[in-house]
């Protein structure tokens, strides 16, 4: 049986950074994701996360790698257990594949019990297009009550 | 321990903020990754950015 480990990475403010086996390298960023929101308080914040490419290597696009998988997760842990903060997440739907990629982040999120991580979803219909948006919060977040409020809320008074 | 909490899925009117919000961070994802695969310049980033009415512009191609 393989075991599979997360690649090591480095923090450089809100951007963690990696190389794989196959000499990718891909960056994590952490952004401001207020702009989600009708009215955010200035005194909580909420980021948006997005796992961009930054070199290919001698490849022309990604090689499939399940470490990447593993990374991510252990990446997130990282910065919401540094920041007690919380991430706003959408899957992707250009290519109509999101409803693959949730259930394969479903799977890493809760493979990965070691974190005491929160995730609320909301399927979220518009113009015939579903949009899959998470919040993904520690449950030592002081402010968690406020901010699954939040989300839940701004997703719910425009559906009326 | 971790916890997916699963809340009732809801459905937008047309035209609604939170909609065009989420249509913006998709197309934003979108345009980045046609960045990365050589399918697009910075400049034509930002100007379909622009176009788009997506407030972010990129000074440097490793800030895409």
């Amino acid at each position: 049986m393989i075991i599979h480990e997360p690649y090591k990475f480095k923090r450089n403010g809100d951007s963690y950074k990696f190389y794989t086996d196959n000499d990718v390298y891909y960056s994590i960023d952490f952004t401001d994701g207020s702009y989600y929101f009708n009215k955010f308080p200035d005194y909580l914040s909420i980021y948006e996360y997005s796992l961009n490419v930054l070199n290919t290597g001698k490849h022309l696009s990604p090689p499939p790698d399940k470490r990447i998988e593993l990374t991510v997760v252990a990446v997130l842990s990282a910065f919401l257990s540094y920041r007690e903060n919380s991430v706003i997440y959408v899957c992707q739907n250009i290519d109509k594949r999101h409803y693959v990629r949730k259930r394969k982040f479903d799977f890493w999120f809760t493979q990965n019990q070691n974190y005491n991580l929160e995730k609320h979803d909301v399927a979220i219909e518009y113009e015939d297009t579903a949009y899959l948006s998470s919040l993904i919060i520690p449950i030592t977040n002081p402010n968690k009550d406020e901010i699954v409020n939040l989300f839940i809320d701004q997703s719910n008074q425009f559906n009326k | 321990m971790n916890k997916i909490i699963k809340h009732p899925p809801i459905k937008l009117k047309s035209g609604s903020p939170l909609g065009e919000g989420l249509k913006k961070m998709v197309l934003h994802k979108q345009l980045r990754e046609q960045f990365w695969l050589g399918e697009i310049t910075l400049e034509e980033l930002n100007l379909l950015l622009k176009e788009k009415g997506i407030n972010k512009q990129y000074d440097h191609p490793r800030a895409v």
